[in-house]
């Protein structure tokens, strides 16, 4: 190509910002003044740290077969976002469960029954690692899964994470003195085994029914699970705890959705039926196994969608999505294939998505919460695809 | 609107490669260099323009006349623009250059887009040899972000 001038800087400035995230991560190797340029102006100082609550993504598994992985967006794409969102794990070279999601990264499961492969994925970027295999085989488990940018990092863009598997080895063991727990993390690419003494406190006897899917909810290394009797398992890896907290109206398998939810770090527990919307704050103590549940807002479901979106009939069965993950007011629910937000502090109501004839199966699906970051964030060791 | 009676006022923009222009002043206008100039009446009938050659005056000109027509739907408007960037990337180089110097905003706008639309699935390598910018990084400097980047280097058009 023939060349008949220079652009002045301003112009390539100009240029630059106009460019999203993949391109000017390939361009930071063209100079050092572009490198510093792209590093220090663009990356650290321009483009907000935190990251962008994009939607939901989310899979059928409606009777043990895995169905696509999907994206629902719950706003409008930002600025600069080029649509290299891998939405339906498209370049993912493995049949996978979505188990967790953290920050941007999710964790998927390669063995529906007896997972001992696990696999993290980043769909901006579609890198993706697998992880060793774990150490013991379970019929039944929960997991958890923790992403960390470091944000004062402005030179790799890496992340730490730990993913925990909290499980049982037979369900028909009642009788259990400790609790075991495998951890890995990102620091040291390896299993490692813990284990919680229960001392004689009640067994949790359902947690083989804990969801699979359903990870935990984090505050620091502290990890709460719900079991299918509504009940919050709380683990605290640190210190080596356990405590069992029982929701207060008793038993509640009642066809209630229930979800833990950290807001403004404190443990929250939402449940919907088909009457209530309900949030509840959980404070409680491990050392004095006390726990206190405060009503924080509670919403007749009947009002909300028969007024807003003019349904006919009440409905017969409402579900839980998810929360906003950086507006925390915001819930999201589904009545009759609608997904629909809720805005806590303004009493709002809006219509997300209409899944139409499909949503008669929107209880088979599993959502996992989606943030975006502006500028990526890439797995800290076996950059690029790996094979098993 | 009905015809205007007024005369229409005219300028003569002189290129550097001495070629004169006579166009509406309303349309020159446009450039905020040219609007200086006359306002501050440091210009007589001819406004000489030493930074921009006649081959780019005539696309800046036809760019300039296509916007001031306020009849102009901006559907209609945005396909002329989209129509008018698809040019060789060193045209668009030096269109930007002339619209830096004549200051005409949504003109750099559209250039300085379209730049970073070729770019975008490009490799470092093409973008030294299209800006002429040297590579002052190591061998092993190079190879060390482009591990870390590994991720932005698929989909990357051949060069």
């Amino acid at each position: 190509m023939e060349h008949s001038s220079e652009l002045p800087e301003d112009n390539i400035v100009d240029v630059l910002n106009r460019l999203p995230s993949r391109p000017l991560a390939r361009f930071k190797c063209v100079s050092r003044r572009w490198h510093e340029y792209i590093s220090e102006t663009i990356r650290s100082q321009k483009w907000r740290k935190f990251p962008t609550m994009m939607g939901f993504f989310f899979q059928n598994d409606e009777l043990g077969s895995l169905g696509h992985i999907r994206f629902l967006f719950t706003t409008k794409k930002p600025e600069n976002f080029d649509d290299s969102l891998d939405e339906s794990f498209q370049y993912m070279d493995w049949d996978v469960a979505i188990v967790a999601s953290s920050n941007g990264f999710l964790l998927g499961s390669l063995n529906q029954k007896h997972p001992m492969r696990y696999c993290v994925y980043n769909p901006a970027t579609t890198q993706c690692v697998a992880l060793p295999k774990t150490r013991r085989l379970y019929n039944s488990w929960a997991l958890g899964f923790v992403c960390e940018p470091d944000e004062d990092d402005t030179c790799t863009d890496a992340i730490s994470f730990t993913v925990v598997r909290l499980g049982l080895p037979n369900s028909r063991v009642l009788l259990l003195n400790k609790l075991t727990i495998e951890i890995f993390s990102s620091a040291t690419r390896s299993w490692k085994t813990i284990y919680i003494n229960l001392n004689g406190q009640h067994l949790p006897l359902m947690l083989y029914r804990v969801d699979k899917r359903t990870p935990a909810v984090v505050i620091g290394k502290v990890f709460y699970w719900l079991d299918y009797l509504g009940r919050i398992i709380a683990c605290d890896l640190a210190q080596r705890k356990f405590m069992l907290m029982n929701f207060p109206q008793g038993n509640v398998s009642d066809g209630r959705s229930r979800l833990l939810v950290v807001l403004n770090g404190q443990l929250c527990y939402a449940s919907i039926n088909f009457s209530y919307l309900e949030l509840w704050v959980i404070n409680h103590c491990f050392l004095s196994r006390s726990v206190e549940w405060v009503l924080k807002d509670r919403v007749s479901i009947e009002t909300l969608s028969m007024e807003t979106f003019g349904f006919v009939d009440p409905p017969k069965y409402a579900m839980l999505v998810g929360f906003h993950s950086t507006d925390t007011n915001v819930i999201y629910f589904s009545i009759w294939g609608h997904i629909i937000s809720y805005r806590f502090d303004t009493g709002t109501v809006e219509l997300v998505f209409d899944f139409g004839e499909s949503g008669k199966k929107i209880e088979d699906y599993k959502f996992y919460q989606y943030e975006w970051h502006k500028w990526p964030r890439v797995l800290p060791f076996l950059r690029g695809k790996q094979s098993m | 609107m009905a015809t205007t009676t007024t005369e229409t006022k005219m300028l003569t923009l002189c290129t550097s490669d001495k070629q004169q222009f006579q166009i509406e002043e309303t349309i020159a206008l446009q450039a905020v260099t040219i609007r200086n100039m006359v306002e501050d009446e440091c210009a007589s009938n001819v406004i000489p323009l030493p930074n921009v050659n006649s081959k780019i005056m005539i696309q800046i000109i036809e760019y300039l006349k296509k916007h001031v027509d306020s009849s102009v739907s901006k559907e209609d408007m945005e396909k002329f623009d989209s129509a008018f960037v698809e040019k060789k990337l060193s045209e668009i180089f030096d269109i930007i250059l002339a619209a830096n110097y004549l200051n005409i905003k949504n003109l750099l706008d559209i250039c300085c887009q379209r730049v970073a639309d070729v770019m975008k699935n490009k490799s470092p390598e093409w973008v030294r040899r299209t800006f002429n910018i040297v590579n002052d990084f190591t061998a092993e400097e190079e190879a060390k972000i482009r591990k870390e980047h590994e991720w932005a280097f698929e989909g990357v058009d051949e060069d």
